[in-house]
């Protein structure tokens, strides 16, 4: 069997392992449930009685489609909880004890930690649809090409900078506040987005911003990369494609940037174990 | 070697500017145990570790079954079993779960049922694995270590938290599939474990082999028997001529420890000698040279100054990773 054939052949069994271990940590997997969700669909609660924007679209719209940008951004946090945790506890290495392949567990996990995300956006769509009236998507398609490059990059990301925090409990600590700013600078949790603050510049080249806006623009067909909050034309599935280039290349980007800190700093073995081996060598 | 399944040729591993291998070279053969003792920070675990896969040498030639173990893992994983000397379990899956997640990841896996009588934990089956006894987690690992039907199989320390009836049945378990023809490679601190199990060892210290070969080998011409016993003190002074002999008081006694390469006549010449004497030999007691011996013959000039080297007791000598 080739490797690429046995790739999944092994990935579902690490999905099916790290989702029953997931769902056993209830505290951790409550939070990792909840959270997006809520933090996706209370938004839109404050702004529902709002009035319609120059686009036409009116803000609980427009924050029904960023909504379910939250639980993707979210993975960075189920993601270092496990690389961290299980790198620290030599889990990693007792996998790869067996015939599963490194890059199947990492990819078993990073899927097991999308799962959630896509059921969490789902269920914002679902309220935003059902008790807000917001319409349903124009362009599917690129609504999923949008969560499913912002999931990949947000884990590969998150793998590669796992490798320079502590264990795991002290990680997620200290990636919350990252993923606390991405939301909000995102404009996944506000409507705020496209003006020409220093702030918002920059935060147009973050991953998070970067799959709110092909998100919006697939969810309403309209370009919510060039034009921000203002008048907007509406866009077919070829010119919305087009109109994604900009942050389609920053997701590529930043999973590149990934890809090398994964690359230079990622272990798959407690870093104060790399330092015993060291000292032990010297003696 | 022409049934040489692992092939080991100047290996170096290097952490930085410190040297943990340093030019190893060795064989495994087909079905045969081979065991790997040392100190701490001997290279036993890092040597490992580049067998199974995880580790790349700095330099050297390192084979198993023909193929790089790092560069070809994935096509030799499914033929090793690796019982690591320190690995985290999921601690909130049951025994159950934990076999039947691991079971996915091999093509033709032993049975649930099987693989917990074989180790012993059957009565485990429904037991988080935080609540098992460290001998159980053991049992639980070798296991783990066993699901895929190995052909070949990495014991790191494999009995260590075992109570006395645990290491019996996992080294009896080991010693049975060796006879069917698994090919075992270890490493322990319990020098009795290879001596009972061991076709050949390995004596590494500070990076390098200093004695391999069979245990026959090994033992003869490095190790001593020794003979002691007490006698009255006024007779301590009158033992024959040409004996190594270091006496100790004890009391009314003397005991009286000659080492010997030929325990047998060294034995019937004391005999004699007590015979004619009219005495006896109390608690006497005859010990054959040891890989213990050995071991602290061999580094004996050169053990590392802090506490964790070798102990001068009967006791496993605390040699970890």
């Amino acid at each position: 069997m080739s490797a690429i054939v046995s790739w999944p052949r092994y990935v579902w069994p690490q999905v099916a392992l790290s989702q029953r271990v997931y769902w056993q940590d209830v505290a951790f997997a409550l939070v990792g449930a909840v959270m997006p969700v809520a933090m996706g669909i209370f938004p839109m609660v404050q702004v529902r009685d709002l009035p319609a924007m120059a686009s036409g679209l009116r803000p609980v719209d427009l924050l029904a489609a960023s909504g379910m940008c939250v639980s993707v951004i979210w993975i960075a946090y189920a993601v270092i909880n496990s690389a961290a945790r299980r790198r620290e506890t030599r889990t990693y290495k007792r996998l790869r004890a067996t015939p599963i392949p490194a890059s199947a567990i990492l990819g078993g996990e990073a899927v097991s930690a999308a799962l959630p995300a896509l059921v969490q956006s789902a269920v914002v769509v679902a309220v935003a649809v059902g008790v807000f009236h917001v319409p349903l998507p124009v362009h599917w398609g690129i609504v999923a090409l949008g969560i499913v490059a912002g999931a990949v990059t947000i884990a590969l990301l998150t793998f590669g900078v796992s490798g320079l925090l502590p264990a795991g409990e002290l990680s997620t600590w200290i990636i919350t506040p990252f993923v606390i700013v991405m939301w909000y600078l995102s404009g996944s949790m506000t409507v705020a987005t496209g003006s020409a603050s220093t702030v918002d510049r920059i935060a147009d080249y973050l991953p998070s911003t970067a799959v709110v806006q092909i998100v919006r623009t697939g969810y309403f067909g309209q370009d919510y990369v060039a034009h921000g909050l203002s008048s907007h034309p509406h866009l077919g599935l070829g010119e919305a494609l087009g109109a994604i280039h900009q942050p389609l290349g920053v997701l590529i980007a930043w999973a590149a940037v990934g890809y090398v800190l994964f690359r230079t700093f990622f272990t798959w073995e407690p870093r104060a174990a790399r330092r015993r081996s060291r000292r032990a060598a010297t003696r | 070697m022409s049934n040489a399944i692992i092939e080991v040729h100047d290996l170096t591993v290097r952490y930085g500017n410190t040297v943990a291998v340093d030019g190893t070279s060795f064989e495994v053969r087909q079905g045969e145990v081979f065991a790997l003792l040392g100190t701490n920070g001997a290279g036993k675990t890092t040597t490992l570790d580049v067998l199974e896969g995880y580790l790349q040498p700095s330099s050297g030639a390192v084979s198993v079954f023909g193929l790089d173990p790092s560069r070809d893992r994935d096509r030799l994983a499914s033929r090793m079993g690796i019982m690591l000397q320190e690995a985290g379990f999921f601690e909130t899956l049951t025994v159950r779960q934990t076999i039947t997640a691991w079971r996915r990841f091999y093509d033709t896996p032993r049975s649930l049922a099987d693989t917990v009588a074989l180790v012993g934990i059957e009565h485990r089956l429904g037991t988080r694995v935080n609540a098992l006894s460290g001998g159980e987690r053991r049992r639980l690992d070798l296991g783990l270590a066993l699901l895929g039907h190995p052909e070949i199989l990495f014991l790191d320390e494999p009995t260590t938290g075992m109570d006395p009836a645990g290491r019996r049945d996992c080294l009896e378990l080991v010693a049975g599939m060796v006879t069917e023809g698994l090919t075992v490679v270890l490493t322990t601190h319990y020098l009795e474990e290879a001596e009972q199990l061991a076709h050949r060892v390995a004596i590494m210290h500070r990076g390098r082999i200093r004695r391999m070969g069979t245990l026959g080998e090994v033992l003869t011409g490095a190790s001593e028997s020794t003979v002691s016993f007490d006698v009255p003190v006024l007779l301590a002074q009158r033992l024959p001529s040409g004996l190594d002999a270091h006496t100790e008081p004890r009391g009314s006694t003397t005991e009286i420890t000659v080492r010997t390469a030929d325990p047998e006549t060294t034995l019937r010449a004391l005999l004699g000698w007590a015979e004619s004497h009219r005495t006896s030999l109390e608690r006497l007691q005859v010990r054959r040279g040891s890989l213990e011996d050995v071991f602290l013959g061999l580094s004996d000039d050169d053990l590392p100054a802090s506490g964790d080297g070798p102990a001068r007791t009967s006791d496993p000598i605390p040699m970890g990773a």
